[in-house]
């Protein structure tokens, strides 16, 4: 018998009429032993986290939730509130995706570890410190006992990850549930975490992973269940999913993980023209050029005497960690920050020295894409409201705003009824077409995106991805790319800075770059970044 | 927190027990208070059946009775008419207080946030300052200054509340002006004051209205605590805290004279409380 067993699991959010009503999961089966991870992956919507909520009771007041789900023998949808209570936390930990949401802001890190061990009164008071420390080195938090102290923002993303999985161990649960844990983290701390759960599988813990990325449970997982508007289209081994998927979604998500191996291809059809993989920059014309820039807050040097140049129609991406500078660098670019000693120009001329005044009438040549484009617009706003304010700004005449908004936003592969949607009534991926939009109402030379797929899911990134390269294509536009995704920028880059701690470490083309790194910390990168088994039928 | 209903037999009962969005009664009960003291201040002849001035010395002090529901007063007037008639004072004053607070709160608490720097400084110091003392201390500082009467409790009741709105727009200002959208429309060569006519004023406006809403209670009982201590109005207006501050005498013989003013003033202030939070809830949710 296996300790965690789901039987024809179903979760309806019932809302105020039956029209309302959202049939999240249907007939989902599958059971798990100790030892072992499974994992469901889907894009958002699919039921996963639905899934995740319901088996620790938390699916919500207005969900329905039938079926069967039975640990170690005990029905646990026939439980009480009380008894969940219980449960929670003793028998299932929980991870979840955002630890600084989900840690106390004005608790210490120390006191949210301890808070299930208090709870379920687990060890005599005396003793329950030096469990914590225990469980945080366990973690891989060094200097685990100065930590206990400290409160959730004073950590890093990686570090208060570690510390909500410690809380989650912290009662020594047969079951974990990690609710796609790795998704604020860049690579390099993905793939420690990564390693952890690894650990605690070895340990014999049983784990439940979700995830959109494939590619991310691929090494972890004994299972895969593929799961797509509520229902699993397919499961089975790594191995029967990665070299012989039968399902198209299960294909389909497969091919939309950018690497290497997609440059110049569409990765929603897996087509395009060969002529695309390296686009010939002919004229070397530099539009942008940074040089030994240097931008300090505090005591630390965020870019740390930065050059380089771009050139007229190329993409150039930029990589590295979380606080390698890359942002900061991307501001400088965009005349949102300037630099403390060195210049940015623009087209051969100054751009970071001018007065806010000068810059304004310029600004239409750099516009730029951010990662959540939700809070880039208005809450108020419509995405009429919100297209005409570039077009206003451009100053386009006003008789001439409705046939633009239409052409923009069917650039995008948007429609006119899209026209009335605040941001709110938007998908992540609807939301990121309409920042684009946007910017593009600009008519700019250069579209300075800043990590703008990382808060997306693999398929929806996926066609916001196509989309730039075609309208880079179309319209000729130059783009430098900030991400800390190696497999996003090998995929849109022709050329690539990799940075750290401020500094660009290593430069050039991406295909010798990514190939052959010189730099130990690009090698670093590399190796970190999860990766699909080799042999992927694409 | 409702319970997950698996074992009951019928998923259709199971399911129209967790249906969403049915206003609590609570929400509709004040709104229909509310309502019935609209009516009573727009027009309080069309609800009162007695002049509310005009005494009676036959018929004073009597308990109530079909005739007079909530009795009469020791000069023999009609109680439910006065406090009806007393509706549109308490209301008047409640309403423009607060609004000529939130209105000065905005202006200030803008300045401080845009501009920064010394002004911001300057005009926070001041706000610090009123903060220190207490609401009412504050408003029987400014009457005590301005002299007594319906227009200058009004004043005073405003003054007192612009420290706490000041602050919150303050606030808001602050997290608007660093918000994405903001500089977007910077990216976009948006000049400065535009952005804030279009970007600032209103997302910081809009959750400050919904919060006022909140204010119209504390600034009705303001008024209510002023009168009874003899700053509002003069006798015979039939004000609702000044009625109460007459009725107090007559306790013993007569606890009908200042018990209804006291439940019509309660009853409005709570409703206006509970309204302002079923909309704050709504807001928030949305948001």
């Amino acid at each position: 018998m296996a300790l965690l067993d789901v039987r024809d699991l179903a979760i309806r959010f019932v809302g105020r009429s039956h029209d309302e009503d959202v049939q999240a999961v249907r007939g989902l089966s599958f059971s798990l032993d100790a030892g072992e991870c499974v994992a469901i992956v889907g894009e958002s919507g699919s039921g996963k986290s639905a899934t995740a909520r319901a088996l620790v009771g938390l699916a919500g007041d207005n969900a329905l939730v039938e079926g069967s789900v039975s640990l170690g023998g005990r029905e646990l949808l026939k439980l009480s509130q009380r008894d969940w209570l219980g449960v929670r936390g003793r028998n299932i930990g929980f991870v979840l995706q955002d630890a600084l949401v989900s840690l106390d802001p004005l608790r210490t890190i120390g006191r949210e570890v301890a808070e299930t061990i208090e709870r379920h009164r687990l060890l005599p008071r005396g003793e329950i410190k030096g469990r914590v420390v225990e469980l945080l080195t366990q973690v891989g938090m060094s200097d685990a006992e100065s930590r206990l102290g400290a409160y959730a923002h004073q950590l890093s993303g990686g570090l208060r990850q570690r510390a909500l999985i410690a809380s989650a161990l912290s009662g020594d649960p047969g079951l974990l549930i990690a609710d796609e844990p790795t998704t604020a983290l860049d690579v390099v701390v993905q793939a420690q975490i990564l390693k952890l759960l690894n650990g605690m599988k070895q340990a014999g813990k049983a784990l439940l992973l979700i995830s959109h990325d494939l590619a991310v449970v691929a090494e972890l997982a004994d299972r895969i269940i593929v799961m797509k508007d509520g229902v699993a289209v397919e499961s089975g081994t790594p191995q029967q999913i990665f070299s012989n998927p039968q399902n198209a979604y299960t294909r389909a998500l497969l091919a939309a993980i950018p690497s290497a191996r997609t440059r110049g291809l569409s990765l929603v059809t897996g087509t395009g023209e060969e002529a695309n993989k390296s686009v010939s920059i002919v004229p070397q014309l530099p539009v942008l050029e940074v040089s030994e820039a240097v931008r300090i807050f505090g005591k630390r040097a965020a870019v740390d005497d930065v050059s380089l140049t771009v050139v007229a129609g190329e993409t150039l991406g930029i990589v590295g960690a979380s606080g390698s500078g890359k942002t900061t660098l991307a501001r400088l670019i965009m005349g949102l920050e300037a630099p403390d000693t060195g210049s940015v120009t623009l087209k051969g001329a100054d751009w970071s020295s001018l007065h806010e005044r000068q810059r304004r009438p310029l600004r239409h040549l750099v516009q730029l894409v951010s990662q959540d484009p939700m809070s880039a617009f208005d809450p108020r706003f419509t995405v009429e409201r919100i297209l005409d304010e570039a077009l206003e700004a451009r100053g386009f005449e006003r008789s001439g705003w409705p046939e633009r908004r239409l052409a923009l936003l069917k650039s995008v592969g948007l429609s006119e009824t899209h026209l009335s949607r605040r941001a709110r009534q938007l998908s992540g991926g609807q939301r990121q077409r309409v920042a684009i939009a946007r910017a593009l109402a600009m008519e700019p030379e250069i579209l300075v995106c800043d990590e703008p797929v990382s808060a997306l899911d693999v398929s929806t990134q996926a066609q916001v991805l196509d989309l730039l390269l075609d309208l880079k294509r179309r319209l000729g536009l130059t783009i430098v790319f900030v991400s800390h995704d190696l497999g996003v920028v090998q995929h849109v880059s022709d050329r690539v800075v990799v940075m750290n701690e401020g500094r660009i470490v290593e430069e050039g083309a991406v295909e010798e770059v990514l190939a052959s790194p010189r730099h130990d910390y690009t090698r670093a990168l590399l190796a970190a970044q999860p990766r699909l088994p080799e042999g992927v039928a694409g | 927190m409702t319970n997950l209903s698996i074992e009951m037999g019928g998923a259709g009962k199971a399911t129209s027990r967790l249906r969403r969005g049915r206003m609590p009664l609570g929400v509709v009960l004040a709104g229909l208070i509310l309502a019935f003291m609209a009516v009573c201040a727009v027009a309080p002849g069309f609800v009162a059946p007695y002049d509310p001035y005009a005494p009676d010395l036959l018929a004073s002090l009597k308990p109530p009775s079909t005739a007079h529901i909530f009795g009469t007063d020791q000069l023999g007037r009609d109680i439910f008419s006065r406090v009806v008639h007393g509706a549109s004072y308490s209301l008047y004053i409640g309403l423009c207080a607060t609004a000529l607070a939130v209105a000065a709160g905005i202006l200030i608490g803008l300045s401080a946030g845009v501009a920064g720097g010394f002004i911001d400084l300057a005009l926070m110091r001041v706000i610090d300052v009123l903060l220190a003392f207490p609401g009412l201390l504050m408003s029987m500082a400014v009457v005590a200054f301005l002299g007594t009467g319906v227009t200058n409790i009004l004043i005073a009741i405003a003054i007192a509340s612009i420290p706490g709105y000041a602050r919150i727009v303050r606030a808001q200002v602050m997290v608007v002006r660093t918000s994405g959208y903001v500089e977007a429309a910077r990216v976009l060569g948006q000049p400065p004051m535009r952005t804030l006519l279009r970007h600032i004023l209103p997302n910081t406006v809009g959750p400050l209205i919904v919060l006022s809403t909140l204010g119209i209670g504390s600034a009705i009982l303001q008024s209510a605590a002023l009168s009874y201590l003899g700053l509002g109005p003069k006798a015979p207006t039939p004000e609702w805290g000044l009625m109460l501050s007459e009725g107090q005498g007559y306790l013993r013989r007569g606890w009908w004279v200042g018990i209804f003013p006291g439940v019509f003033a309660t009853a409005t202030i709570i409703s206006t409380t509970v309204l302002g939070r079923y909309i704050k809830a709504l807001t928030d949710g949305r948001a």
